[in-house]
């Protein structure tokens, strides 16, 4: 990337985070597009004005600048500095005092432009985008968290980002917001509920809060609408979603919701203590209700789909699998969720045994399921039948048996944690015998960067994922050689997501997986280009940059789930505000 | 004036017609001296300015005769101006036949119109002052709060200017802590600085107040700077922002869809995160500690990761479990954290500078 030791040196500036002045002049507020347009110096009534010629150049180009000052008096000198990558781009004076330029933007990227006009007059400074011809475009949230001494609540601003180069995406604006005062109420009553405040411009942008026992808050946020959460702490009130809510109003108003009561069975029919049910629609969950003493339950909910999935959770110790089903409960008063009769078994005495060797005092995780584990009834109509699970970790004893522990018969993944990787093996409970899980495997690669040759020092992260993943699982690591080579060494049969990342962020990371872990080589492992998208995070209301913010860029139209908060690159903004985030280039279509 | 001796004349000399006595009548001299315009020790390369302060009985008219002359230490003097208003101003030269000036002398002499002088010639002999050589020394390195951590590189400036024009040469001394062992610090002269002047580099090898002592000499004066260095242990790193911002003590997050939590920010002097580039020369990146306790767990379990942001998926847990996310932070230090497990942060130093934070999330 023909940015990359620019880019690197304010990146040291973004992570040296002493205090200092900022920079004077800058693009104009919020300008997202990278300040194409007119930006202004401004110091107290003295204004220097930028304007460029085209407004969005493609490279190569011959661009004009045009520069005046408002507010200034006497003659006025123009001196003009035009860089690129740090490097003087030599411009030509359009008329006698130099006013107005032109420089030739032979390459794409960015152009930093400053005109000193001398006397009160800040001096204006700004990049302008010059678009590689054919770039390809990408939505990028950058997702901006203020540190504590910025009262601003976490925000969002979608840039598209060109390919082919990189790109100055101007100032930010970190809007402070308004601290709204927030009322929850039930029948006038207050309520006391973890609330969740989605924006509709921005919905990754969520802003998450508490009413006391007083039912009353405060919250600091963007002005604009709101899809609200509301999940009392009472198990008398339904969680409930309000959708397009004004902050303006202050008022969260709760409910009981509907009523859904129900009983809980074993398999002969006698109540089960202590279970804990709930469900959810439409994302919404519902109260969590514990079994009384004649398995009788009732939960509080809204309906907002049209199924609702049901969970029932046994009791701790308790044989009994979970069930989970999805049935449609609109309009229903009572259910009777009842356990079928499952097989179990005593896995007490089970050898756990990896790569032949036994598994002493290691923890053993142990996720089984089975369908057809129980009903969920309204009286005689069957509405559901359920799915039954079971997920624990027990503690194998020196020897490297497992502990008493009756579990359903069925199909299960079992991993067994211990030095390194861990292991896993895929079993039907009960075992025959032991339980065998193989030893560790190397699963080896080269990375390779988007230019051509080794990636050495490429950092690779290896996470479980399926049935396994769990908290707490090892992440094994590796970091590439000189020659790119590197070695994972994994739990064999294991499923992981890979990320590879490059440490002076020249490349984007790269992310694979591997399915059923085996001793394999992945071959090369090509890293793609990454582009450095620059900026200024300023506080509203402030001509200086706001320090300290974290700033992560996230992909936007191409991703769903937990994708959206993982980011493709992160950032610190330093003494003056600024920042420098690598993301995936986009490219260019020739 | 006249007048009144042109009517002396005629009385007289109807005196005289009568007998009387009659003559010319006698001019005086003028009377002169020197009046020093500026307050302050003359200095080399400075300037003077005198008025001449006149007085002629006689009321003529007067001229002025300045001359101003400069001397060196060896007595070798050489006229340098000369002048004839009644301010004189004159720019005191740094040399002397090659020498400082040391001396200037400022004669004046003053006549009326008909050739009558001052007596006796007003003459001045000042000292002249040498200027000290101008000395700024600086330091750079990772300085935060006015102090360094140890072990890491500090390069000290040093550029020395004479407003006189003389060559000026630079001493350096290090005055190192208790403690400090020569063959462990480096103190060292670094080549070419590109904006002028010299350049050390310092490594400290202990804590405590180092001491950098810069000469400049001008070869007729010198002028000391003394350049404090702090070097402090390196300080913990403080948790910035973060991704979500952690429930209130007692409250807990939803926790109702997959849900990352990150630290993205963490200021330190020494270890930051995000990382800083690989060949940075000071820098080096946060060391992440991650614990989990879950529903029913006596206390937190280690993960076995150490980057900035953890993942938990509701899927792995029951609806109404309570689960804790834990994350802890260190620089290349390794201390241990000596809060107690069930407190949900940790501060080293107590100053609200936080080393540990705890997610609290409820599961649905």
């Amino acid at each position: 990337m023909s940015g990359h030791a620019a880019r690197l040196a304010v990146l040291a500036a973004g992570v040296a985070l002493g205090a200092g002045a900022a920079a004077c002049g800058a693009m104009g507020a919020d300008d997202s597009d990278g300040g194409q347009d007119a930006a202004t110096g401004d110091a107290g009534g003295c204004y220097v004005v930028v304007a460029f010629q085209p407004t969005a150049p493609v490279a190569p180009a011959t661009v004009v600048a045009h520069g005046d000052v408002v507010g200034a008096q006497g003659v006025v000198t123009y001196t003009w500095v035009v860089r690129k990558a740090g490097v003087d781009v030599p411009v030509t004076a359009l008329d006698p005092d130099g006013r107005d330029i032109q420089f030739d933007a032979a390459t794409a990227g960015v152009y930093d432009v400053e005109l000193h006009v001398g006397g009160p007059c800040l001096p204006f400074a700004g990049g302008l985008n010059v678009t590689a011809p054919g770039a390809n475009t990408r939505a990028v949230r950058l997702r901006m968290v203020p540190p504590g001494s910025i009262d601003a609540p976490p925000q969002e601003r979608i840039v598209i980002v060109p390919g082919g180069a990189d790109f100055a995406a101007g100032v930010l604006v970190l809007d402070a917001g308004n601290l709204y005062p927030i009322a929850a109420r039930a029948a006038g009553a207050p309520v006391s509920a973890y609330l969740r405040f989605t924006s509709r411009a921005t919905p990754d942008a969520v802003v998450e809060a508490f009413t006391g026992a007083g039912g009353d808050t405060a919250v600091r946020l963007v002005p604009g609408r709101y899809d609200v959460l509301v999940v009392p702490t009472s198990s008398a009130l339904a969680p409930r979603l309000i959708t397009d809510w004004d902050p303006l109003t202050g008022q969260l108003a709760l409910a009981a919701g509907t009523a859904l009561a129900g009983t809980v069975l074993d398999a002969g029919g006698a109540p089960v203590v202590g279970a804990r049910v709930s469900l959810t629609s439409g994302g919404v969950p519902s109260t969590v209700a514990t079994t009384a003493v004649d398995g009788s339950f009732t939960v509080r909910w809204r309906e907002g789909g049209a199924v609702e999935a049901l969970a029932v959770i046994p009791p701790a110790g308790s044989a009994l699998p979970r069930l989970d089903a999805d049935v449609e409960l609109g309009g229903r008063a009572a259910i009777t969720v009842r356990h079928a009769a499952v097989a179990t078994s005593e896995l007490g005495g089970t050898a756990v045994r990896v790569g032949g060797v036994a598994a002493a005092a290691a923890d053993v995780l142990v996720d089984v399921g089975v369908a057809g584990a129980g009903t969920v009834r309204d009286g005689a109509t069957l509405l559901a039948t359920a799915r039954g699970s079971q997920r624990r970790v027990l503690r194998t004893d020196g020897a490297g048996a497992l502990p008493a522990a009756r579990l359903i018969d069925g199909p299960a993944a079992i991993f067994v944690a211990g030095p390194g990787p861990g292991a896993t093996a895929a079993v039907t409970l009960p075992p025959a015998g032991a339980i065998d899980a193989a030893a560790p495997v190397m699963v080896t690669g080269r990375v390779l960067r988007a230019a051509g040759g080794a990636r050495g020092d490429a950092r690779l992260r290896a996470t479980l994922t399926g049935p396994l993943a769990h908290a707490g699982a090892p992440a094994p690591t590796a970091v590439a050689g000189a020659d790119g080579r590197f070695v994972l060494v994994l739990a064999a049969g294991g499923s992981y997501a890979v990320t590879i990342a490059d440490p002076t962020a020249d490349d984007a990371a790269l992310a694979t997986s591997v399915v059923g872990a085996s001793t394999r080589d992945l071959g090369d492992l090509t890293l793609a280009p990454a582009i450095a998208v620059t900026g200024e995070v300023r506080a509203s209301g402030q001509s200086v940059g706001a320090r300290a913010v974290g700033l992560a860029a996230l992909c936007h139209l191409d991703c769903t789930g937990i994708e959206r908060s993982r980011p493709l690159g992160e950032a610190v903004t330093d003494a003056a505000g600024r920042f420098t985030v690598a993301v995936p280039d986009p490219g260019v279509t020739p | 004036m006249r007048r009144v001796l042109a009517l002396g004349s005629l009385v007289a000399l109807a005196v005289g017609g009568a007998g009387c006595f009659y003559g010319d009548a006698i001019n005086e001299r003028p009377s002169a001296e020197i009046q020093r315009l500026d307050a302050g020790v003359p200095a080399r390369g400075g300037q003077l300015s005198f008025r001449a302060i006149t007085d002629d009985p006689d009321d003529d008219a007067v001229t002025y005769g300045w001359r101003f002359e400069t001397c060196n230490g060896a007595g070798i003097c050489a006229a340098s101006e000369t002048g004839v208003d009644p301010v004189f101003t004159v720019s005191i030269p740094v040399r002397v036949e090659d020498a400082p000036t040391v001396q200037v002398v400022v004669t004046l002499d003053v006549a009326d119109e008909w050739g009558a002088v001052a007596r006796p010639t007003q003459r001045l002999v000042l000292d002249v002052v040498n200027n000290l050589p101008d000395l700024t020394v600086q330091r750079r390195g990772r300085e935060l709060g006015g102090a360094f951590p140890p072990d890491v590189p500090i390069v000290v400036s040093a550029r020395g200017t004479d407003r006189d024009g003389d060559a000026v040469t630079l001493a350096w001394e290090l005055f190192p802590p208790r403690g400090s062992v020569p063959a462990d610090r480096r103190f060292e002269p670094l080549p070419d600085p590109p904006g002028g002047g010299e350049e050390r580099l310092l490594l400290p090898d202990v804590e405590g107040s180092w001491r950098v002592r810069v000469t400049a000499s001008d070869g007729v004066d010198v002028r000391v700077v003394d350049l404090p260095i702090l070097v402090v242990p390196a300080r913990p790193p403080c948790l910035g922002a973060l991704d979500p911002a952690p429930p209130p003590p007692g409250a807990a997050l939803l926790l109702d869809q997959p849900r990352r939590f990150a630290v993205l920010v963490v200021e330190d002097d020494l270890d930051v995160f995000p990382a800083p580039p690989p060949d940075d020369p000071y820098l080096g990146v946060t060391g992440f500690r991650w614990y989990v306790r879950g529903p029913g767990a006596a206390g937190f379990a280690h993960v076995d990761t150490d980057v900035a942001a953890f993942e938990l998926d509701p899927a792995q847990f029951d609806p109404g479990d309570l689960v804790d996310v834990r994350v802890e932070i260190d620089d290349r230090v390794g201390r241990a954290v000596q809060c107690a497990a069930d407190a949900a942060t940790c501060s080293f130093a107590q100053d609200g500078c936080l080393q540990r934070l705890t997610w609290t999330v409820e599961v649905r």
